[in-house]
C-alpha cells in the first residue's frame, strides 16, 4: 500500500501519517492491519488526548476484545489502570471498511504534472487515442432512454457471461 | 438494471443528480459501466429515504470481504463523502460532492432533465461532467475525458 492509499484509508492527510508513524517508530508500515489499529487509536486520541502510543496499545486491546458480539466494548486504558474507556469498535470499523471499499473500487492515483494543453482538436485527439468515433456518432443518433437500455442490455450480457464462466469453472 | 434503479429512486422521491459513467452514456458515451453514480442531496429527509431504499436493496460495501462490520444509516452518510456499494439491484456509488462541480445544489445547477418512459430525473451536463473528470485527473479517466470531449465536439459540429 502506498502512503497516499494508506492516508485515504485512515481519512487523514499524508503528513499526519508520516508524523504519527515516525513517533510510533513504525515508519513505512502501510498495512491494512496498521490502518485498522490506527483508526481506533486516532479516535481514542482525539476524544481523550491520551498520547498516540498509548492509544495504539489501547486499540490493540480493543480489537482483541469480543467486539463482534456487542458493538461497544469497554477496555482498560492500560493493563494496570483503574480507568476504562468504552469504544464503539463496530462503528469505527464500519467507517474503516467504507473507506476501504472506496479505496479498492474508485481510488486511483492522480496524473502527475500539469494538464497537457492540446494543440489538436478533440475529434483528432480521440482518433489518435484509438476511439471509434462511429460508435459515438451512432449513439448520438439515439435517445437517452435508448442509450440507457442499451447499457442495461450490455450489463445483462456481461453478467450472463460471468455466470457461465463461474459455472464452467465449478464443473 | 439502471433503468429500474433510477425509477425506484425517483418513485421514492429521492433527490439526486446522475453523474459518472451512466451520465456519460446519457450524453452519448459508448463506454460500458457497471455502476450507477449519484450525487445526492445530503438533507436529513433525503438521506433517510436513501437509507430505507438501500436497506431494502440489501446494500453492502463493494470490494470488501462479506460480513465485515458495516452500518448503513444516516450517520454513515454524514461522515462519508463517497459510498461504494453493491446491492440486489446492482452497484451504486453515492457522492455528497462532485469533484470540480460541488455539492448537490451546485450539481443540480449544472444538470439537465432526462426522461426515460415515465421517469424524469436530472443528469449532470456534458460540460460539467468534463469539468469533474478534469478535476479528478485520475490516469484511468484520461480515455473517458477524451471521449467526452469528442462527444462535445460532435454535438457542436451537429449544431452548425
Amino acid at each position: 500500500m502506498t502512503l497516499a492509499e494508506f492516508s485515504r484509508l485512515l481519512g487523514v492527510r499524508p503528513k499526519w501519517v508520516l508524523n504519527t508513524l515516525r513517533a510510533l517508530n513504525a515508519d513505512g508500515r502501510y498495512t491494512t492491519e496498521m490502518a485498522r489499529h490506527l483508526t481506533i487509536a486516532r479516535a481514542v486520541h482525539a476524544a481523550t488526548a491520551v498520547p498516540m502510543a498509548e492509544s495504539l496499545a489501547f486499540a490493540r486491546r480493543a480489537l482483541r476484545a469480543p467486539w463482534a458480539a456487542s458493538s461497544r466494548v469497554t477496555v482498560q486504558l492500560a493493563d494496570d489502570d483503574d480507568a476504562a474507556l468504552t469504544v464503539d469498535v463496530y462503528r469505527l470499523l464500519s467507517s474503516f471498511h467504507v473507506r476501504q471499499a472506496e479505496l479498492r473500487e474508485s481510488f486511483a492515483p492522480r496524473a502527475r504534472g500539469r494538464p497537457r494543453t492540446r494543440r489538436i482538436g478533440a475529434l483528432r485527439a480521440a482518433e489518435d487515442w484509438g476511439l471509434d468515433l462511429s460508435l459515438i456518432r451512432d449513439n448520438l443518433g439515439k435517445t437517452a432512454a435508448e442509450r440507457i437500455r442499451q447499457l442495461d442490455a450490455m450489463g445483462q450480457f456481461s453478467r450472463g457471461v460471468r455466470r457461465a464462466d463461474r459455472r464452467a469453472l465449478s464443473t | 438494471m439502471f433503468e429500474a434503479m433510477l425509477a425506484a429512486l425517483v418513485a421514492r422521491g429521492i433527490r439526486f443528480v446522475l453523474v459518472g459513467g451512466v451520465a456519460a452514456t446519457v450524453h452519448g458515451s459508448a463506454r460500458f459501466t457497471n455502476d450507477l453514480d449519484l450525487c445526492y442531496d445530503a438533507a436529513p429527509d433525503n438521506v433517510e429515504r436513501l437509507v430505507t431504499l438501500l436497506s431494502e436493496w440489501k446494500a453492502y460495501l463493494r470490494g470488501v470481504e462479506p460480513e465485515l462490520p458495516f452500518v448503513l444509516d444516516a450517520r454513515t452518510f454524514r461522515t462519508t463523502p463517497i459510498l461504494t456499494l453493491t446491492s440486489s439491484m446492482g452497484a451504486i456509488d453515492l457522492l455528497d460532492q462532485v469533484p470540480g462541480v460541488g455539492d448537490y445544489r451546485a450539481a443540480f445547477a449544472k444538470s439537465e432533465p432526462v426522461q426515460i418512459g415515465d421517469v424524469e430525473f436530472r443528469t449532470l451536463t456534458l460540460e460539467a461532467l468534463i469539468a469533474s473528470k478534469q478535476a479528478v485527473r485520475r490516469k484511468k479517466d484520461l480515455e473517458h475525458l477524451i471521449e467526452l470531449e469528442a462527444i462535445l465536439a460532435l454535438r457542436r459540429e451537429g449544431r452548425r
